[in-house]
């Protein structure tokens, strides 16, 4: 399988062009779509993880941006776990975002569905502002050059709100590029899980370097959460961050919505 | 759309604060009484509350009948209107939209003399309110709007006698380009989503004739125009024989070297070249760049205004429902390939503005922005008498009041009478409503003057006890209708009310008094004209309408 082609991927821009994806043609992406269920295992794993570590209660009301959203898996869970989430998906693709449609139909209107390409700031005008999160998952290596990377951090900085934390679980390479056979060594072993061919991408960076990124964008805390040999979860909160009351907390009062 | 950063600033203490506001936002009940329920109350408490909810808040039922080239359907809606503000600041706002029920999409009937087939028409409204069991007693206003090819003369002349009078409180506004745009924009959510979001939105709505572009920033409509681009402007048989040609679209195969003859086949390229200069004059109006030849012969208004660049997109219309893959049928129309050129053009990026999907209104969004649009609710009012409600009809005269110089009885009554002419009115003949306008602040206006001169110059109207109906701009409303009525000492019955925005040569309906709140709902009926339907032709055939159904 071509570096290139990996159906856990799917892009955040345009960039893809030269290896014939067409992401408006519904044939290649149900095809896509096809071949990407033979990793359903993994990738749940992935996004349990990003579910795990969003810090609301279930009764909590949200926002939520997904960038780069595909066909709607993560959403599905994040939805189904959080009643009071409302979700805005972007993507490149129609047909990927007809697939999202169809997978959240029973969400009805806690989800908004926006069409834009992150490969310039332009999409940052059609979505609200003040999220509580922004969430991406293996896409953002798609980018056409680092900078850009550095760039959509800014842009996602200025979209939210107080307390808004930004979530990017994504490929990554070693900082020492003389490390990179190391994960296809390891992926040999089927016991250990580990997700080898970690292959070239114009925007697959050591985590140092998205470090570096988010934090010149603004955010005042960037951490790693959680790391294997291929992929990373990048956390990052504009100002400060917060943890929920624990759930058997109660309120005099009651939540609502403005 | 919620935005907590804290539950504590969303959140209400033990007692309930009626209509309040939070951290200086805007002032606001909550969606229904009933989220209080919970809360411990006697029950005199909670019959007070009850009153104090119904006094503020209104709740109309409408219905949006959009009948155009290509489909028609009709939609039963609730709307919850607000009252904020206190005192003589009082003002509506809508809070909330209910879909009641809506019918399937109906390809619009058409005879074989190529005429609307208005019985067909009949059948679909008699079934749509079989479905939801309403009769019109149910119903608080109604609006039925024709665009595109119902617009043509004989065929509003059917429809208004089919369907505006079937029911005594339906409108039939005929849309022009500029407000099919505007209803677009409300309908589909992209007024209510730019004033949410503070975005500058462009709303691009393809129907079966035209294609109507509205620019909206923070929740107001700053431009609109329309380009005779549509699907339907172009029908084939099953076996791609030519049935229909339109003028615009034969214009631009023609553009193209492409001569298109009713009863020939269209060639699959020559359908594909069609769609994608059309997608290109879409894109062009989208980027803002200067009109090519082909969209210079196309636009149907002044080009587009974009003082201010939108940052993202909506669709709306019949086309939007295969630009976002929720309709697949091929209706021998060129909305197919038209929306697949889109999609080409958003995904190779022709078109680079982001887009936002809507929530499954794109065809039904005129139908959800007529009855939306069309209603207001008038507040502050002087009521002479309640039995002079309802009224249906009632011609909209705007007098243009000189406020640079000092008003004269003379000068009121002038305005007044150049209004009758220019609506070509004889007063006295029916009711009527003066829409009184004064851009200054109310202590500038004299208010005996605009009394007498209202006296001076409707006569007959007066004399024969015939209803008046007065809208204000400004809080006038209780004390000029009082002065009217017992000052002057009209002897007709008198309605005075603000908070109603209605223009030359509408027509109102107003309906009975809503208590407790004590407003009065009006329905809007805008005739703005296009396609070679004048205000005047449409004004007559709505009269004969009345007459007919007077007559029966």
């Amino acid at each position: 399988m071509s570096p290139h082609d990996h159906p856990n991927d799917h892009p955040a821009d345009r960039s893809d062009d030269q290896h014939n994806h067409d992401w408006t043609d519904e044939a290649f992406v149900a095809d896509w779509l096809a071949r990407r269920d033979g990793h359903a295992e993994r990738r749940h794993r992935q996004f349990a993880i990003v579910r795990a570590v969003i810090a609301k209660r279930p009764d909590q009301e949200f926002r939520y941006l997904n960038l780069a959203a595909g066909p709607g898996e993560l959403d599905e869970m994040l939805l189904e776990r959080f009643p009071g989430a409302v979700a805005t998906l972007v993507d490149v693709s129609l047909p990927l975002l007809g697939a999202a449609r169809q997978r959240l139909e029973r969400f009805d209107h806690r989800v908004e569905y926006v069409h834009a390409s992150l490969a310039t700031q332009d999409w940052a005008g059609g979505v609200g502002s003040g999220f509580d999160f922004a969430i991406s998952t293996n896409s953002l290596h798609h980018l056409a050059a680092p900078e850009r990377v550095g760039a959509l951090y800014r842009e996602t900085f200025a979209l939210l709100g107080h307390g808004g934390i930004l979530l990017n679980l994504d490929r990554v390479r070693p900082e020492d590029a003389m490390l990179a056979p190391l994960a296809e060594w390891a992926s040999r072993d089927p016991d250990a899980g580990l997700e080898g061919a970690s292959g070239s991408f114009p925007a697959m960076l050591p985590v140092s370097q998205h470090l570096t990124f988010l934090r010149k964008a603004g955010f005042d805390d960037a951490e790693v959460l959680w790391k294997d040999l291929s992929h990373a979860l990048l956390f990052a909160v504009r100002d400060h961050f917060h943890m929920p009351e624990a759930a058997h907390s109660t309120n005099a009062g009651h939540s609502h919505a403005h | 759309m919620t935005n907590p950063t804290s539950d504590e600033q969303h959140s209400h203490g033990a007692a309930f604060v009626g209509l309040h506001s939070h951290d200086g936002g805007a002032p606001h009940w909550h969606d229904e009484f009933g989220e209080h329920l919970a809360e411990d109350l006697t029950e005199e408490e909670f019959a007070a509350r009850q009153l104090d909810w119904r006094m503020h808040n209104v709740q109309l039922v409408t219905v949006g009948i959009d009948i155009g080239s290509a489909t028609s359907h009709l939609m039963f809606s609730k709307i919850l209107l607000q009252l904020v503000g206190e005192d003589r600041d009082v003002h509506s706002v809508v809070v909330g939209r209910e879909i009641l029920w809506q019918s399937p999409i109906m390809m619009t009937p058409y005879l074989e003399d190529g005429s609307i087939d208005a019985g067909a028409l009949r059948e679909l409204v008699a079934l749509s309110y079989l479905a939801v069991d309403a009769t019109d007693l149910d119903i608080d206003s109604g609006a039925i709007i024709l665009t595109g090819e119902a617009l043509k003369r004989e065929n509003a002349r059917t429809l208004v006698e089919v369907l505006a009078t079937q029911t005594g409180k339906f409108v039939c506004a005929t849309a022009g380009h500029h407000l099919e745009a505007v209803l677009a924009a409300n309908g589909s959510g992209t007024v209510a989503r730019s004033r949410r979001d503070e975005r500058t939105l462009l709303n691009v709505d393809i129907g079966g004739g035209t294609t109507k572009f509205a620019i909206v920033r923070d929740g107001e409509i700053l431009a609109t125009a329309a380009v005779a681009v549509g699907a339907r402007q172009l029908v084939k048989d099953e076996s791609r024989r030519l049935l229909r040609i339109d003028e615009p679209v034969r214009q631009t195969a023609a553009s193209l070297g492409i001569d298109l003859r009713l009863g020939e086949v269209l060639a699959d390229k020559d359908e594909a070249s069609i769609v994608s200069a059309w997608t290109k004059v879409l894109a062009g109006i989208v980027a803002g760049r200067a009109p090519d030849a082909l969209t210079r012969s196309l636009m149907l208004t002044d080009p587009l205004v974009r003082d201010v660049a939108p940052q993202a997109l909506t669709f709306s219309g019949g086309v939007s429902e295969y630009i976002y893959s929720r309709e697949s049928r091929d209706l021998g129309d060129l909305g197919l390939p038209l929306a697949a050129a889109i999609r080409r053009a958003l995904g190779n990026g022709q078109i680079t503005l982001p887009s936002i999907i809507d929530p499954n209104l794109g065809i039904r969004a005129t139908a959800v922005g007529a009855s939306l649009f069309t209603v207001q609710v008038g507040i502050n009012l002087f009521i002479s008498d309640e039995a002079m409600l309802p009224l249906a009809n009632v011609p909209v005269l705007v007098p243009r009041l000189d406020a640079s110089h000092s008003l004269s009885i003379e000068a009121v009554s002038d305005a007044i009478r150049d209004a009758l002419v220019r609506s070509d009115l004889e007063e006295g003949e029916q009711p009527v409503a003066l829409a009184l306008f004064w851009p200054e602040d109310e202590e500038s206006l004299d208010l005996a003057t605009l009394a007498r001169g209202i006296q001076a110059a409707l006569p007959r109207t007066i004399d024969e006890a015939v209803p008046l109906v007065l809208t204000t701009n400004l809080p006038i409303s209780r004390e000029l209708g009082s002065m009217l009525k017992h000052d002057v000492g009209i002897p007709g019955d008198v309605l005075a009310v603000e908070g109603v925005s209605a223009a030359e040569f509408d027509f109102l309906d107003v309906a009975p008094i809503v208590h407790p709140s004590e407003v009065v709902p009006i329905t809007i009926k805008s005739l703005l004209f296009a396609g070679g339907l004048d205000r005047r032709s449409v004004k007559l055939a709505l009269q004969d309408a009345l007459q007919a159904q007077r007559a029966r």
